[in-house]
């Protein structure tokens, strides 16, 4: 078959397979508008970005560094070994504690605690 | 200003604002010709609809997503979608499926015989398209069918020129000898 008459049958072809549009998909088409929701504007402009990320990333910066601060052990903390260093003073050769003593008791040490005295 | 002044991608700007009016005058531009597309890669011409039918539901959703800066032409991008479906729907077809053969849309000027001539060709032609494989049968029917150039449907087709033109050459080659084989074996049929 050579190039013209090939030509020829897709001519025929072209026209036989070109359907118009019926109404009814028209209508179902310009009905789309009411039926469907458009998708939200999503922008990946680096200021818009900016603005978005910078505020929320300072947040939970700064969330993380109080965290930080305060969770670990200070000066302002207690620790363990510290608890149980309490004024113990003696008088009359009784042991008493130092009753204005605010910290925590170690009652371990209170308790177990041998009179050199004795 | 008349419609036709506004181009395609300032009317895809105006739909993705939520104009009806634009999408209506977008529509009007582009249904004919792409269900033409549709239709002839499908060989169904409900299938055609419903890809039409999505191809503009994803026209409307995605409008306000579209950049102008892309430079991107509406067509090009359009084609890209209806083909993109089309080959959807050709895949999820089960194998031995066969596609409803659409009805003849007689000329009055014609005679009964010629119009069954015409006709028996067309099929022929349709049958023979069809045993094409798909990236040749897509650029045959854009280049030839939409009128595309061959650097628009190597665009919508996401290849270079080279290797449009490359199936454009190969499928016409196939599609002759197609046809030749089918004329033969009428012929002996015949004789």
């Amino acid at each position: 078959m050579n190039d013209i008459k090939l030509n020829e049958y897709l001519d025929e072809y072209g026209k036989k397979y070109s359907p118009e549009p019926s109404r009814k998909l028209i209508d179902k088409i310009m009905r789309i508008p009411h039926e469907v929701e458009q998708q939200s504007v999503f922008s990946w402009s680096f200021r818009e970005w900016t603005l978005f990320l910078v505020p929320r990333l300072s947040g939970l910066t700064a969330a993380c560094v109080m965290g930080i601060y305060l969770g670990g052990a200070g000066n302002t903390a207690l620790a363990e070994d510290e608890v149980s260093v309490f004024d113990i003073e003696t008088y009359e050769g009784e042991v008493v504690l130092d009753e204005i003593e605010s910290t925590l008791l170690d009652v371990e040490d209170f308790i177990f605690y041998e009179d050199p005295a004795q | 200003m008349g419609t036709d002044a506004i181009t395609d991608e300032e009317l895809m700007l105006r739909i993705g604002d939520g104009d009806q009016t634009a999408y209506g005058i977008l529509v009007d531009r582009h249904l004919s010709l792409n269900l033409g597309y549709a239709t002839k890669l499908l060989g169904n011409d409900a299938e055609a609809e419903e890809v039409m039918q999505e191809a503009f539901i994803r026209v409307w959703k995605h409008a306000s997503r579209w950049d102008p800066e892309r430079k991107t032409r509406f067509t090009t991008w359009f084609y890209r979608v209806v083909t993109n479906l089309c080959y959807d729907v050709g895949r999820k077809r089960k194998p031995q499926e066969n596609v409803e053969i659409l009805e003849t849309i007689a000329s009055d000027e014609t005679s009964a015989e010629n119009v069954i001539a015409v006709d028996q060709r067309s099929k022929q032609v349709k049958k023979a398209l069809e045993e094409l494989p798909q990236r040749q049968m897509t650029a045959i029917i854009l280049c030839y069918f939409q009128g595309l150039s061959n650097r628009e449907a190597a665009n919508v087709m996401d290849v270079s020129l080279n290797a449009l033109e490359s199936y454009l050459v190969r499928g016409r080659r196939n599609l002759a000898d197609i046809l030749r084989e089918e004329k033969d074996s009428l012929l002996k049929e015949i004789g």
